[in-house]
């Protein structure tokens, strides 16, 4: 049984709660910004009963931080690890990318995360995507993202690596 | 007229081509040196010299200052920091004397395996800041392409600007929705800036820096920003104007460049503190500000248009930024 209800909406962004006996998850889309208010959220979720033990958070969909957005965020994850076992159930590319300049985006713990995107460029259509990816999935026994070439999902040209190694490294790292 | 002369003062091979092909760019003559003590007595005393130095490492940074401290100045008879155009790598050693140190205003990022296509197009750049007073997109953007200019008269104009471009951006077919994020991104910081942070009073306070982004704010008269943009078919540039000009220099050179290469921001960091800027110039985005004390600074931000998000961040990129007394 779930409880989903949405925690902060603009036409912007959207953050939904979907609250299950085990844990609390937080789906956040689009863009991040000024509209993004960290202390309203966590008493939404303080305010839940029961109230969760472990917070998964799901950034997939997020489209971009500006720089207040990314403020509200870490002051966000800061608050709210403080309270409760916070567990990345997929970081996306937006998130990722502050790996390497903004640490504090993922909190002073160790990060939790479940699963990652790699983004991948199709050189035969254009099309970009995700393969989403386990963190035991990139390890010296396997070829390295750059050295991988999944099949594009509209085309299956085999596809490129579309991102700097250095960013997800920085990522990798911190797990 | 006599041309001006682009000097260099570098012990990296790379910088020599990089040199090379933004002299021929620019039309400037060229003179080349490892020795930073020769390189000195290279500067001419007419104002003509562009002084290009490679920094690789924090001695080198300690003898740039040392040999070019004394001609390197606002006196008469002295080169302009404008003219002056650091090389470097954002190495974390040498960083923090860097920012501040008073005597350039051009940093380069060294892209060794694009020194030559970077020294073409950097030759645009060094023709620009040296020779022309304001920043003008179609001097440093190849063409095709035109300016386009919107005025923001209200602080909800900065969204509809922003989906404006972004919606233009998806249209032409040609730039990916990532780089289009990212563009979008720099474009709002440099609104941001220009809304928020600019406006001070006559004593130097900011009066809206502490105001939340959602709070209204009538952009009328003095506090009207005006947008540039020139979406060409390489290069997409903006610039953001506001009519305060309040620029920190040291403050924005030190955060651009931090966090290119340092990892110190942490949670609780206060607004304006730089991190959209570093953010902008840390995936590709070159940055020019040129700032005139109380009357106006233009901040712009380049990217070149790549094939794809991987070449996008790892594109040449540079920080200008000129400050003049009205």
């Amino acid at each position: 049984m779930s409880d989903a209800k949405i925690l902060s909406q603009s036409d912007r962004h959207q953050i939904g709660a979907t609250l299950k006996p085990d844990a609390l998850t937080l789906t956040l889309q689009g863009l991040i910004n000024e509209d993004f208010n960290p202390d309203a959220v966590l008493q939404a979720i303080d305010a839940m009963s029961p109230k969760p033990k472990i917070v998964r958070l799901d950034t997939l969909t997020v489209e971009r931080f500006n720089s207040v957005g990314l403020r509200a965020w870490a002051i966000f994850i800061r608050d709210l690890e403080s309270k409760y076992n916070v567990v990345f159930s997929i970081v996306g590319e937006a998130l990722i990318e502050q790996a390497d300049i903004f640490p504090a985006v993922f909190g002073r713990k160790k990060i939790v995360a479940e699963h990652f995107v790699a983004p991948y460029l199709c050189g035969g259509c254009g099309q970009r995507f995700f393969m989403k990816l386990k963190p035991t999935d990139v390890n010296p026994l396997l070829p390295a993202l750059d050295q991988r070439h999944p099949g594009c999902p509209k085309c299956s040209t085999p596809a490129d690596f579309d991102t700097d190694e250095e960013t997800l490294i920085a990522f990798l790292r911190k797990l | 007229m006599l041309k001006p002369m682009i000097l260099l003062a570098s012990k990296v091979a790379e910088d020599r081509v990089f040199a090379e092909e933004a002299a021929g760019a620019a039309g400037f003559d060229l003179v080349m040196t490892d020795d930073p003590q020769e390189a000195r007595t290279r500067v001419l005393p007419d104002g003509r010299t562009i002084l290009l130095v490679g920094v690789d490492n924090l001695q080198d940074v300690v003898d740039f200052k040392s040999h070019f401290g004394e001609v390197i100045g606002e006196g008469s008879g002295k080169l302009s920091p404008c003219f002056v155009h650091l090389i470097g790598t954002c190495g974390e050693e040498e960083i923090s004397e860097i920012s501040e140190s008073n005597l350039f205003a051009n940093y380069v990022l060294r892209m060794p395996d694009q020194a030559a296509e970077a020294g073409r197009y950097y030759g645009r750049i060094i023709h620009q800041v040296s020779l022309k007073k304001d920043t003008e997109l179609d001097g440093i953007v190849p063409p095709p392409g035109q300016v386009e200019s919107v005025r923001l008269n209200h602080s909800s104009d900065r969204a509809k600007a922003l989906d404006q471009i972004q919606e233009r951006l998806k249209a032409r077919g040609d730039v990916h929705e990532r780089v289009i994020h990212t563009i979008i991104n720099a474009i709002d910081e440099l609104l941001m800036n220009a809304i928020y942070d600019a406006p001070s009073d006559e004593g130097g306070d900011q009066k809206f820096r502490k105001v939340a982004r959602t709070v209204p704010i009538d952009l009328t008269g003095k506090h009207t920003v005006e947008l540039r943009m020139f979406l060409g078919a390489d290069y997409l540039a903006f610039t953001v104007i506001d009519s305060f000009g309040s620029l920190k220099r040291n403050e924005v050179l030190k955060h651009v460049l931090r966090g290119y290469e340092l990892k110190k921001y942490e949670a609780g960091t206060q607004a304006g503190a730089g991190i959209g800027l570093a953010n902008t110039f840390h995936v590709g985005g070159s940055l020019l500000f040129v700032s005139e004390l109380g009357q106006k600074t233009e901040a712009t931000v380049v990217f070149r248009k790549t094939g794809t998000y991987k070449e996008f961040k790892k594109q040449f990129r540079f920080i200008s930024i000129r400050t003049h007394r009205a």
